[in-house]
């Protein structure tokens, strides 16, 4: 016969139980496996089948082992009766899911909302952080590129801020550093290639022979300059992919082709990859600087510099200092003076890290767009922590009886809790779906403004950031409905005072999360109205032109056609051709239009007025034709504007605005008297203009000065290929005229394109860009989330309302009037209203100083916007509590007493 | 709800009720849940003790070694105070629970 304790004792062995304990478990099993011995031989088994059949009811598989093990090591876990196989986390996740998407089809309209709100928490973050990542977060595409710096010198006693680089300052500095393993200098061009197909002007680069090496890039087809290619100024060009693509259908071919750019025939040496788009995304072919190390103006270039290891911007700004000054003292002409500067001077070089150059001013206002929709994010949490709250109470019965049937506390909890990362991912698939559909929209319409946002993706990084957000955003919201769920149906079986205390601690909760909601959104509208007050001071702002009805396009004529004079007469004759153009009011050509990014300055004197020291202080230059002034609506204040008599052999002549005749002539005598640049020759002053602002709508007015096209040429144009002048069209019909100006610039000269076709209008809002992108964004985020407080406080109305029905059948039995009852719950959200604003204003004092750099003419605690803003919130929070209230009022005592 | 969280708040409550009225050992629980339900319900030894000590844990029911003249000593578990509003709770929720299911599905012949 089985010996029973001896197969009792060798299972429990396995559980290394203390002694004591080990041998009270035995006798208690052996006692029951005997009694049930005993009943079973007594039933007619025989002793051995008894026996067998006794033990294992207590020792067959491994139940026994298994649930002791739990019991009696560790103590609280739950013990599972007659479980045939092992569970685990894992294997609950299945079920718990099917269950939750059960819930969630049980409560369509519920689950609606909460997915949709997370998808716009979670879609708006997506959005601005795919922006953050690829612009402020990744490298630029070149290898190391934390080691390129962009360089040009400063001299502030000189006049001007910042400087260019002139041929000569270029080659000290190169010849001179110890800092840069390579170091190389570009300047923007534009050059109009012709040939087979039509005119076409190109933005090109005119660039020094290292200026690839700095950036470590290889050209995908061809070389890219040799050394003595900047020497010789021999005729060679690098295209860009893009170009390359468009122009030439990606022709394998094309190394060793002829093209004529600028009228002389160049040769294609190499491709670049689509990925080096420098200096700018539309520069599309690069040609060699002939390089004169003897040219000490103008200052056209920006040098760029790859760092040797080790070497910060700060050193090597110290050593390139260092040169300059050398230089400068041997050859003061080196920085336009005849003296050299003083110890002491504020000469120096300005290196600046790439990347901050080139990103460094949008940073700021995407950080600040980064938080936004934080908020935003946050807001949607509440408002749907509030929802699962509000189905706590619900739930009440459902919890307390899965409790009482056994289920295990932290089993209900996790389960509550994947129905809210299940909703929670919902929201995240829909958000990144709309994320992915508006970063199109953005890219498309605010493209051209913003630094690297046309390489904006939802990326393998944005990807995982969100699914971060996302089991962040659910545990965020799930966690404490969940807890409230699982505390509320713990108490279940409690009588309706206990119930209703339990109710109160909820509705507390619940107006929290309302309050919170509100102030987050407070400081968003507040922002953004900042944002918007400003830009709004800064378009009030009058440029000194006409912006809507001024045409304007670069019409560039080839450099080598004929001499200087030709081009002129292309430029004369157009000008007369177009007269008789119906809806040209008037047409003019000028070296430059306000905003557009090129800007001549030059020192200048007056007669008299010569400073006494070494300073040359600045203007703009700009060069014009007879009529530029009326076309751009510029008013003439005094005097005369140019005739077409004021050209080459005639008197010199020059217009200056309001501001130069202020500062020389504040007795009002400027028209008559004479005026130069850095040149010998004076001009006369035939007339004053009003000032206009050219390069930014916020500062001062710069001082101009205007020549006439006919004396002065392009002087003041942009180099070399460019013998280009822009021509300024007045009509009611800017769009539909362009027809006809290319028929009339075809009639003068058919190899003659025209290019950077806008209205002034369009010109300064290219200019205003990612401030109108960061507005926008900044509007619809704080709108979105004022509508979601809006909607949490609805909810929350309603559901006091709604919980407190038969307190409100009471007192309407006992005479109540509606209005008393709309009042009270009126003033309840009055309440949640009032705090919320409280502590959004309080936020937003602590919070707005943080766009301060991004506002103007606003004061970052503007009073008319705080208390607008604050006030707008009240009205809102009314109006989402009216409705609750007049359910509130309209309760039917009888009704609702007979169904409590 | 699942099978298990049934079987096992069940379990707990039919114990729970079996050790009401007076403390009985394992055995004896074993054999009454059987013959109680007549024989619908059964019981295997290697859940039903494991399932004791967790209950006497969380001070539902507390065991004793009892002797008595001519037999070997037992152990006989009793119910405990908090065990009692438990089991008075669960009744309660199981009561409403076959209501709620007689209404729906029409399970009880009553």
């Amino acid at each position: 016969m089985l010996n029973f304790k001896k197969a009792i004792k060798e299972r429990l062995t396995k559980l290394n139980l203390p002694a004591a304990r080990e041998a009270e478990i035995l006798e208690e099993l052996l006692l029951h496996v005997e009694d049930r011995y005993q009943e079973l031989t007594t039933s007619g088994l025989n002793q051995k089948e008894a026996a067998r059949a006794a033990v294992a009811e207590v020792c067959e598989g491994n139940i026994l082992i298994r649930q002791l093990e739990r019991t009696e090591r560790r103590g609280v876990e739950p013990i599972v009766l007659g479980e045939k196989k092992a569970r685990n986390f894992l294997m609950d996740i299945g079920p718990d899911v099917r269950f939750a998407l059960r819930g969630m089809r049980r409560n369509p309209t519920f689950s609606l909302v909460a997915v949709l709100t997370i998808a716009v928490g979670i879609g708006a973050n997506v959005l601005i952080f795919s922006l953050v990542e690829r612009i402020l977060l990744s490298s630029l595409p070149y290898p190391e590129s934390y080691r390129l710096v962009r360089l040009i010198q400063a001299y502030p006693e000189n006049g001007l801020a910042t400087w260019g680089l002139s041929h000569a300052t270029f080659a000290r500095l190169r010849d001179g550093n110890q800092s840069f393993e390579s170091f190389a200098a570009y300047m923007n061009a534009g050059a109009v290639m012709t040939g087979s197909e039509k005119p076409e002007y190109l933005q090109t680069a005119r660039v020094t022979a290292d200026f690839f090496k700095v950036f470590g890039v290889n050209p995908i087809l061809g070389r890219t300059f040799a050394p003595d290619e900047e020497k010789a100024g021999k005729n060679v060009v690098v295209l860009s992919y893009g170009l390359w693509q468009r122009r030439f259908g990606s022709d394998s071919q094309i190394v060793g082709r002829w093209l004529t750019i600028a009228d002389v025939p160049t040769q294609v040496i190499g491709v670049m990859p689509a990925s080096f788009r420098f200096p700018s995304p539309t520069t599309e072919m690069w040609l060699p600087i002939t390089l004169d190390p003897q040219a000490m103006h103008p200052f056209m270039l920006t040098g760029v510099g790859r760092l040797k290891l080790n070497v910060s911007p700060a050193s090597a700004t110290a050593d390139t200092t260092r040169v300059l000054f050398n230089a400068a003292t041997e050859t003061p002409e080196i920085i336009s003076r005849k003296a050299p500067p003083p110890a002491g001077a504020g000469l120096k070089t300005i290196v600046t890290p790439m990347k901050e150059y080139i990103v460094g001013k949008i940073e700021r206002p995407l950080l600040v767009l980064q938080i936004a929709v934080g908020f935003v994010l946050l807001i949607a949490c509440a408002n749907v922590a509030n929802l699962l709250l509000s189905r706590a109470t619900k739930r009440t019965q459902e919890i307390s009886v899965r409790l009482a049937l056994g289920a295990a506390p932290s089993r209900i909890i996790r389960q509550l809790l994947t129905e809210s990362l299940l909703l929670a991912t919902f929201g995240a698939a829909l958000g990144v779906t709309v994320a992915w559909c508006s970063l199109r929209t953005v890219t498309r319409l605010f493209g051209q403004g913003i630094p690297r946002i046309d390489e904006a993706r939802i990326t393998g990084n944005v990807l995982l950031a969100t699914l971060a957000a996302t089991v962040f955003t659910g545990l965020l919201f799930g966690s404490i409905p969940a807890l409230r769920t699982y505390a509320l149906g713990l108490k279940s079986g409690l009588n309706d005072a206990q119930r209703s205390i339990a109710g109160f601690a909820n509705r507390r909760l619940n107006s929290s999360l309302v309050v919170v909601q509100l102030a987050l959104s407070l400081v968003l509208l507040i922002g953004a109205s900042l944002m918007l007050k400003s830009f709004k001071r800064l378009m009030a702002i009058n440029p000194g032109f006409e912006t809507e009805n001024v045409l304007t396009m670069i019409v560039p004529v080839s450099p080598n056609k004929g001499k200087e004079t030709v081009a002129l007469q292309f430029y004369e004759k157009l000008l007369e051709n177009l007269k008789s153009v119906p809806g040209i009011r008037n047409a003019a050509i000028t070296s430059t239009v306000p905003f557009s990014g090129f800007v001549n300055s030059d020192s200048h004197f007056v007669e008299g007025h010569e400073p006494k020291g070494e300073e040359a202080p600045q203007a703009h230059m700009t060069v014009v034709s007879p009529g530029y002034f009326k076309s751009m609506g510029i008013s003439l204040l005094e005097g005369r504007d140019f005739q077409d008599s004021d050209r080459d052999g005639a008197p010199l002549v020059a217009l200056v605005d309001e501001t130069i005749a202020h500062q020389y002539f504040p007795n009002g005598d400027a028209i008559g008297k004479r005026i130069r640049t850095g040149d010998p020759e004076w001009y006369t002053i035939i007339g004053i203009v009003s000032p206009v602002k050219d390069q930014n709508l916020a500062e001062e007015f710069d001082p101009h000065i205007y020549f006439s096209y006919q004396q002065i040429g392009f002087a003041y144009g942009p180099g070399r290929d460019q013998r280009r002048m822009y021509l300024v069209v007045n009509t009611d019909n800017p769009s539909g005229i362009v027809p006809s100006i290319r028929e009339r610039i075809r009639m003068v000269d058919q190899n003659v394109p025209m290019y950077a076709v806008n209205t002034m209008t369009e010109v300064i809002n290219k200019k205003l860009e990612s401030q109108r992108l960061i507005n926008f964004l900044l509007t619809s985020f704080s709108v979105i989330a004022l509508l979601l407080a809006a909607i949490g406080t609805y909810g929350v109305m309603s559901l006091f309302v709604s919980s407190r029905a038969s307190e409100f059948a009471i007192r309407g039995a006992l005479g109540a009037t509606p209005g008393s009852l709309l009042n009270s719950v009126l003033k309840q959200g009055l309440w949640l209203a009032g705090l919320g604003t409280l502590l959004g204003l309080a936020g937003s004092w602590a919070l707005t100083r943080a766009i301060a750099t991004q506002l103007f003419g606003v004061s970052t605690t503007d009073a008319t916007i705080f208390t607008g803003t604050a006030i707008l919130l009240i009205i809102v929070t009314v109006i989402a509590s009216y409705s609750p209230a007049r359910r509130a009022a309209r309760t039917d005592p009888a009704v609702v007493l007979r169904n409590s | 709800m699942n099978e298990q969280e049934l079987k096992r708040g069940s379990t707990e409550m039919l114990i729970l009720a079996l050790v009401e009225d007076r403390p009985r050992h394992g055995y004896e629980i074993a054999k009454l849940i059987e013959s109680r339900s007549e024989g619908v319900l059964q019981f295997h030894a290697a859940s039903l003790y494991p399932l004791l000590y967790r209950m006497e844990k969380r001070g539902l029911i507390r065991g004793r070694w009892v002797e008595k003249a001519g037999q070997r000593r037992r152990r006989y578990y009793k119910l405990t105070a908090a065990g009692q509003k438990i089991l008075a709770e669960q009744r309660r929720t199981w009561a409403d629970f076959f209501v709620a299911l007689n209404r729906v599905a029409g399970i009880s012949n009553a």
